[in-house]
């Protein structure tokens, strides 16, 4: 239940997280104005914002990481894309460039499921966790979108502003997952299976929620996909690549 | 001195490779193929001697052969606490 008298804009990105939840998730966040700046705090940790919407974009990424630590299926950090009910996982820590990789795929077609979680429930399923995107303003720059109305260094963008999203009516299948690592030059190739269901794990947010149990279902989705790691320069020359290699699967 | 799985050590096995995890912890551990092997032989306590013996004839080598594998696979599980070394009993 999202309280109405929120702003509209805030109550949005709060029901997205909603979304993901099977039952209550508790989130503690305080925000407070010191020194000419605003300090977010949360359960995971303490950032500084500038101005108001920078606040609110960070107390919303605390409650996304909190709700998403919650949440009941095994989630992973990583961006999503799907195309004709195959999913393409890019698991990777933050700073890699995944949210700018999936609003460059988004914009070349793919359809948007996160760019934050995979989440998988226990049939292998994936969930669409279609949150904001909070990119930077030398990726909103490449990919051609509108900047910030202030010196702000990023900005918070809706899904649907970049492409099509998922639809939770449609069943996705993990088709492939591509582990993206900053490289000088752009390039695809395949990956161990083993690896990537490595990757999967080192990379999630609460497999020791049952460690046997998403280690069998880490193992079983890469068994069933193929497995790259992608050399990441540049997005859009990687989104091509991509496309290529994957694009016609 | 014999080197032996560590207690409460979770494993799965991909392609003929394992991902190990220690009970309580976050570490995934993936092995290669030689690790990999040599930890499938490890499900009964072993010297160094006996794994080089082991791995050998399953590659179809000479025991000399396969030491500069075995030397880092066992470091790769010892240093992660998946395997132990254990006086002989």
């Amino acid at each position: 239940m999202v309280d109405v008298t929120l702003p509209p804009e805030l109550a949005t990105r709060l029901a997205d997280l909603v979304d993901l939840c099977d039952g209550p998730a508790t989130a503690h966040v305080r925000v407070v104005f010191i020194d000419e700046r605003f300090i977010v705090t949360s359960d995971l940790d303490q950032v500084a914002a500038a101005d108001e919407q920078a606040a609110l974009d960070r107390l919303l990424e605390s409650c996304n990481r909190l709700v998403v630590e919650q949440c009941r299926d095994f989630a992973v950090h990583a961006g999503v894309v799907a195309q004709h009910g195959a999913a393409l996982a890019l698991p990777a820590e933050s700073g890699t460039g995944k949210s700018t990789l999936v609003a460059a795929l988004v914009a070349a077609g793919w359809d948007y499921v996160s760019d934050e979680a995979l989440v998988l429930d226990s049939r292998g399923v994936v969930r669409p966790y279609p949150k904001w995107l909070s990119l930077h303003r030398w990726s909103l720059e490449r990919l051609g979108l509108a900047l910030p109305g202030s010196d702000a260094a990023e900005r918070a963008v809706r899904p649907a502003e970049l492409g099509p999203v998922a639809s939770t009516a449609t069943t996705l299948r993990l088709r492939h997952i591509v582990l993206p690592e900053r490289a000088a030059q752009t390039s695809l190739k395949p990956r161990a299976r083993a690896q990537a269901a490595a990757d999967l794990l080192r990379l999630s947010f609460n497999h020791y929620q049952d460690p046997t149990g998403r280690m069998r279902l880490a193992a079983d989705v890469a068994r069933g996909a193929a497995t790259w790691t992608l050399a990441l320069a540049d997005p859009v020359e990687a989104v091509q690549v991509l496309q290529e290699t994957l694009g016609s699967d | 001195m014999r080197f032996a799985r560590a207690d409460d050590v979770i494993e799965q096995e991909l392609d003929g490779q394992f991902l190990l995890l220690r009970s309580g912890t976050a570490d995934v551990l993936h092995l290669d193929t030689v690790a990999s092997d040599v930890w499938r032989l490890l499900e009964e306590p072993a010297s160094r001697d006996e794994l080089a013996t082991e791995l050998a004839a399953a590659y179809d080598v000479e025991a000399g052969r396969v030491a500069a594998d075995l030397g880092p696979a066992l470091d790769v599980l010892v240093t992660h606490g998946v395997a132990v070394l254990r006086a002989d009993d």
